[in-house]
């Protein structure tokens, strides 16, 4: 379109832009950043923040393994260890899970996903960002005065007694950090309900819009729960009365309740993500639509809304009417139906498939069998007699771990990687990211493995000390973690290099058939040159270019 | 590709103008709901009656003013779903919590009584309830015990 | 391996070849198989929208869902009070029986008609917003905050004779007395009041009123804020029978709090019997 005809009718060559307008380049200062209202330099702002996050929740997790590398409380004692794995907990759960994949990749891929030009609140969303980084300055105190001793779950009474220090702002850090995700939340269902392009009906929609979807509701629905309980822990602490303490008929246990009424749920906003993540990745590099997507896609929902109801299983030991024990014990049970359904259309989907091992896809298979590991061992504790015995020890420790390490890290790195050349317009170095994705891979099975073994011999959680008939466990796992370690700084090297270094990224380096990748690279700053319309299903790959493969 | 009519319903709400009137009916309905939940708390009805009959006549107050003054009656389903969603799941949150409560104690404890302040009243105080005994006395909570912790996953 | 899917990419059309600093040629190279490009959708509308809507319409819709799962979250929020609420009068049914007379039924019948008048004058404010009218929009609005006044003077006072009680749970002579009058619930008459046990739960009840009534006038004076902002746009001509998402989602809000209290009025105050002073 760069020739217009002139009175005379001779065509005139207007220049053409040499530099086409991408979010990226549409402004340099630091205003240009903080104030931005677009949903994708919003999600740079998210990545940066949470990346900071998961490198001080990864220290503490450093600082933890080296003590436990020996039997005795050689590096710290009791205090300082209590501190350290609660600080770890905490930053890694509010600070870097909850918001990883929704508010870098959902903010970024969802209005693209949906054909929109942005989310449907652009102010709400930046301000969900500036509330998270409130939330993180409260925490920050935490941690410079100190750090806070009760463990991430806040348990009363031991909350509320002077034996635990630097409670209310650590509670009111979480308080706040959860409005934060709830606004993200509420940002994303209005978007995906609202702002569709036409044509997109919900089951034309990627899997990544409906994991989104459904963590969404979860987020709106359980985090006030949760903002409520720490609201009433902060006031019991100061006005030293409350409704949870036992000395005036309270009942800690309802702090149980309604602790776990969020946070149960909020494991599914730290997985669902994931498999939405991973949905994508196996649909792209098999170059097939995921088997039974509907299935799939249905599974979401169902795991976000059943989540709701299986929270006391976390109470098996505490004292909850053996009643309620049993009935919470079977609903926890299923569960594992949609989890499973998830893990076996995955595994369908790649059953004959030409299968493309570039770095994304080998997170995707490595999610699939840790993701597995961790499903099945929560069977054991969901079990009311096995829990009994495994409470508060070592399997459950690396049972999370399995799911949240290896499920939705490891889903936020393919993710990661594969939008990698659509957010930053360069490709990541291969080789490097297969080595990072393998070492990453042995490291992590090498630390969390035998946990498993040691809490199945009755190693507890949360001592600074044990008995040396475990060193050899702890031994194997922290040498495990160093191998982690490597795993995760080479990605933070290689992928700040490729900012400025890495090899021009075309527009669809993968060849995938989602609507995010049907924008140029990188994304103007309203996402599409035209509106698009949604003809096909999701992962849509013609016959032929299935029948090539 | 000129003209693709768009299948998704956007749900074009429309501003759903309602006279005055109506807002005035509904008011007087509120007013009235008003003194019988008032008239009603000095009845002794006996049993949860009068928690039933208080939190029925509230609830019938609040269906009233979602319906009419916040318009709920004519808007669209997904409206409507998400004003029971957060009812639905406060239900849940309710109904599991006090499955706990209600069958925590069912083969150990004896018949709830109230201790009464009577001559005949049996020496041992102490009173068994469905809920955690006090283990300190009150003001003392400067000293409060460490209690058992058990720590959450 | 990676050569054969390059290929296929290239075979089916999606663009692998564009670069970041490429100038963009053709209008749908960058579509692959089962997408078009809608032809009409960069004609924006007239209407005063932010860019990411299409229509007003949409924008409208986007708002209220909005708003509504805003108050979904509310519901929550205000649900973990009354989950506590529950299980603790499940528990003492005798002492809460005995705390509610503390509540004066004069305060709380009078606080209910201001709220439930200022839901109706809100109302009539959004109704006249949506006929345009602004002089009855600016009467209406100030009705309502004039009534949101009443009510936290009303609670103010309340809460001054509760302190005066001893019933202030952070007080150290906290000290709920019985209650003057007759006691409605048989149970709780004979329940010796005194005793510490009865005294720790009576904290309880308390410890729930002011909380929870404390959250709620919160919510109160957030919504006199609200309610103020939209008094003085309207004063300054923004809104008309075209645009008012403000007024009507404030009126959603309002509406909540006026909800909200409809439970709270029986559960904090009437149950246990309505006893009548100041
Ligand atoms: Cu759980």
């Amino acid at each position: 379109m760069a020739t217009v005809s002139t009175p005379i009718g001779e065509p005139i060559r207007r220049p053409e832009r040499r530099v086409r307008l991408t979010y990226l380049n549409n402004g340099y200062g630091l205003r240009s950043w903080l104030f931005t209202l677009d949903h994708k330099r919003i999600a740079w702002l998210y990545l940066i923040t949470i990346t900071v996050a998961f490198m001080v929740g990864s220290i503490e997790a450093t600082l933890i393994r080296l003590e436990l590398l020996t039997p005795a409380g050689d590096l710290v004692q009791a205090e300082n260890y209590s501190k350290l794995f609660t600080m770890h907990g905490i930053t890694m759960i509010f600070l870097f899970l909850v918001p990883s994949i929704p508010a870098v990749l959902g903010n970024f891929f969802i209005p693209m996903m949906v054909g929109a030009r942005d989310v449907a609140f652009p102010r709400l969303n930046l301000l969900s960002w500036y509330v998270y980084m409130l939330g993180a300055l409260f925490l920050l105190a935490v941690m410079l005065l100190g750090g806070t001793d009760t463990g991430w779950t806040f348990y009363t009474p031991l909350s509320t007694t002077n034996y635990t220090q630097n409670v209310v702002p650590a509670a009111m850090g979480i308080l706040i950090v959860g409005f934060s995700s709830i606004l993200t939340g509420l940002n994303f269902l209005v978007t995906i309900h609202k702002m569709r392009a036409p044509g997109l009906t919900w089951f034309k929609m990627q899997l990544f819009l409906w994991s989104l979807y459904a963590t969404s509701l979860i987020q709106v629905l359980a985090t006030p729960v949760l903002a409520i309980t720490l609201l009433l822990v902060a006031v019991e602490r100061t006005l030293r009365v409350g409704i949870f303490d036992p000395a005036l008929g309270g009942d800690p246990i309802l702090f149980q309740h309604m602790f776990w009424f969020y946070s149960h749920p909020a494991v599914y906003i730290m997985i669902l993500p994931g498999m939405g993540v991973i949905s994508e990745l196996i649909s792209a590099f098999t170059r097939r639509n995921v088997f039974g997507y509907r299935f799939v896609a249905a599974s979401s929902v169902a795991i976000a809304i059943y989540g709701f109801l299986v929270w006391g299983h976390h109470l098996f030991v505490a004292g909850q009417s053996v009643y309620s024990a049993m009935v919470f014990s079977v609903l926890s049970f299923f569960v594992a139906i949609p989890s499973a359904i998830k893990v076996f259309n995955w595994t369908a989907t790649l059953y004959k498939a030409s299968v493309w091992l570039q770095t994304p896809m080998l997170y995707a298979i490595g999610f699939i069998g840790l993701f597995v590991v961790g499903g099945l061992t929560g069977l054991f504790l969901a079990a009311l007699a096995t829990d009994v015995a495994l409470s508060d020890t070592y399997f459950v420790v690396a049972h999370f771990h399995y799911v949240m390490v290896g499920g939705m890290l490891l889903a936020y790195l393919g993710g990661l990687h594969y939008w990698w050349p659509k957010m930053t317009g360069r490709m990541y170095p291969e080789f490097l990211g297969k080595l990072a994705a393998i070492t990453v891979f042995l490291g992590f099975n090498l630390t969390f493995f035998p946990q498993f073994v040691a809490g199945a011999l009755g190693m507890n959680r949360r001592y600074y000390s044990y008995d040396s008939s475990y060193q050899i466990y702890n031994v194997l796992s922290t040498a495990g973690s160093t191998i982690l370690g490597v795993g995760f700084i080479l990605p933070l090297f290689y992928l700040t290099w490729s900012l400025k270094f890495g090899k021009l990224a075309p527009d669809n380096p993968w060849g995938s058939a989602g609507l995010e990748w049907q924008s140029p690279t990188p994304p103007p700053p309203e996402n599409f040159e035209e509106q698009p319309v949604v003809l096909h299903g999701p992962h849509h790959y013609t016959r032929k270019e299935v029948t090539v493969g | 590709m000129a003209h693709i009519t768009d299948p998704i319903q956007r749900d074009h709400e429309e501003h759903h103008v309602i006279p005055p009137r109506n807002y005035v009916i509904v008011f007087g309905l509120l007013v009235v709901l008003t003194i019988l939940t008032v008239l009603a708390a000095n009845f002794q009805f006996g049993g949860l009656l009068n928690e039933v009959v208080a939190l029925g006549i509230a609830t019938m107050k609040a269906s009233l003013v979602i319906l009419f003054f916040m318009h709920v009656r004519y808007s669209t389903p997904l409206l409507r779903l998400v004003v029971a969603a957060g009812f639905i799941f406060f239900g849940i949150m309710v109904l599991f919590t006090m499955a706990d409560f209600v069958s925590r104690d069912w083969r150990s404890t004896p018949p709830r009584q109230i201790v009464a302040p009577v001559e005949q009243a049996p020496p041992p105080v102490t009173e068994p309830t469905l809920g955690p005994q006090p283990t300190q006395a009150v003001g003392q909570d400067e000293v409060r015990p460490r209690g058992t912790v058990n720590p959450g996953r | 391996m990676a050569d054969t899917h390059a290929a296929q990419a290239a075979a089916s059309g999606t663009t692998t070849t564009g670069t970041p600093t490429s100038a963009m040629s053709g209008s749908d190279t960058h579509f692959g198989a089962g997408y078009a490009v809608s032809a009409g959708s960069t004609a924006h509308g007239a209407h005063a929208r932010a860019h990411q809507f299409d229509t007003p319409q949409q924008q409208y819709a986007a708002s209220n869902l909005g708003m509504w799962i805003f108050l979904a979250t509310e519901v929550m929020t205000f649900g973990g009070f009354f989950l506590a609420y529950i299980v603790y009068r499940a528990l003492y049914p005798e002492t809460f029986a005995l705390a509610s007379p503390h509540q004066s039924a004069t305060w709380g019948t009078i606080n209910t008609f201001a709220l439930i008048l200022s839901s109706l004058t809100m109302a009539l404010a959004v109704h006249a917003a949506q006929t345009g009218n602004r002089r009855r929009l600016t009467m209406f609005l100030g009705f309502t905050i004039a009534l949101a006044c009443v009510f936290l003077v009303v609670k103010s006072i309340e809460y001054t004779t509760h302190i005066e009680e001893n019933l202030w749970i952070g007080s150290q002579n906290f000290h709920m007395e019985r209650p003057a009058g007759e006691i409605v619930d048989p149970e709780a008459a004979r329940v010796d009041l005194d005793s510490t046990v009865q005294q720790g739960r009576a904290k309880i009840f308390f410890f729930l009123y002011w909380t929870m009534t404390g959250l709620h006038g919160f919510h109160v004076l957030i919504g006199i804020v609200l309610l103020s902002a939209l008094l003085i746009n309207n004063l300054r001509k923004v809104y008309s029978e075209n645009y008012y998402t403000p007024v009507e989602m404030t009126g959603l809000y309002w509406h909540f709090v006026d909800l909200v209290w409809i439970f709270l009025f029986p559960l904090l105050y009437l149950l246990g019997g309505a006893h009548w002073h100041i």
